[in-house]
């Protein structure tokens, strides 16, 4: 039913917006589309939480440091390797 | 019992693989990348002393739960004048921590770490794309003409990358659900 009304209205439908999703995040699709796939977020269970996680995800990419140096590791995998040799 | 052959090499066999995963998310909460290697010293010794009392399962929470105490006292130790109180400890300590509740930073702490192993499995050209735009804040059009490829070519890669990135997060968060 609300499929029906959603292309009666010229709404996106759930496929269209979780096609849309990753662009509509990164703020790479216009205002009007974005506008649309927002309405359509907020007010769909399936699409609203799935934009959710995703946005937490591009929040823990951005939060990760960066690699860690070699020699560290290696300094702690001797320390762990005298440790157990006790 | 456990022969302290068996021990050893059971410690290992849990440890050595989370090294690189311990020492980034150390790294994350300490100012310098010698404060975090000593954290993760300190973390080792501690799951050493307590690995009798591992279940065996799920050894990378485990691993940060031990991290992130040692890190608390750690934070104790630097400054006795902030825990001179005890009722202010709980409080305080959550201060040092993170400005978030302690349990909210230790789930971000464990969500943090699944999709940084999710991030290393990535492939090479994938995980390019992620670190222009996600790292380095590079819109499509700016990652294509960095990489040399169409910015249609960006948005699949992004779009696959990040639905592996994802699925590597409910697999994660059911097996915790499941422990």
């Amino acid at each position: 039913m609300m499929r029906l009304l959603d292309r009666l209205l010229g709404r996106p439908s759930c496929s269209e917006v979780m096609e849309l999703l990753q662009a509509y995040l990164d703020g790479e699709i216009d205002a009007p589309q974005a506008k649309a796939v927002a309405k359509h977020l907020d007010r769909c269970s399936n699409c609203g939480p799935e934009a959710e996680v995703y946005r937490r995800l591009i929040a823990s990419i951005k939060r990760q440091p960066p690699e860690p140096e070699p020699d560290s590791v290696d300094r702690l995998r001797i320390f762990l390797a005298d440790l157990n040799a006790e | 019992m456990t022969t302290p052959s068996r021990r050893h090499e059971r410690f290992a066999a849990v440890i050595e693989p989370e090294l690189p995963l311990l020492l980034r998310v150390a790294r994350s909460i300490t100012p310098t990348s010698h404060d975090a290697e000593d954290l993760v010293q300190d973390t080792i010794v501690r799951a050493y002393r307590n690995l009798d009392r591992f279940d065996g399962r799920h050894p990378r929470a485990w691993l940060l739960t031990i991290l992130r105490n040692a890190n608390i006292n750690r934070a104790r130790k630097k400054r006795p004048d902030l825990f001179a109180e005890p009722d202010a400890v709980v409080e305080r300590t959550t201060l040092l921590v993170s400005s978030e509740q302690p349990e909210q930073t230790i789930i971000d702490t464990m969500f943090d770490a699944t999709v940084a192993t999710a991030l290393d499995a990535l492939p090479d050209d994938f995980l390019a794309v992620v670190q222009l735009v996600d790292l380095g804040d590079c819109s499509y059009a700016e990652a294509a003409q960095r990489l040399e490829i169409p910015v249609g070519t960006v948005m699949s890669r992004l779009h696959r990358a990040r639905s592996r990135l994802r699925k590597e997060i409910a697999e994660s968060e059911l097996e915790r659900v499941e422990s």
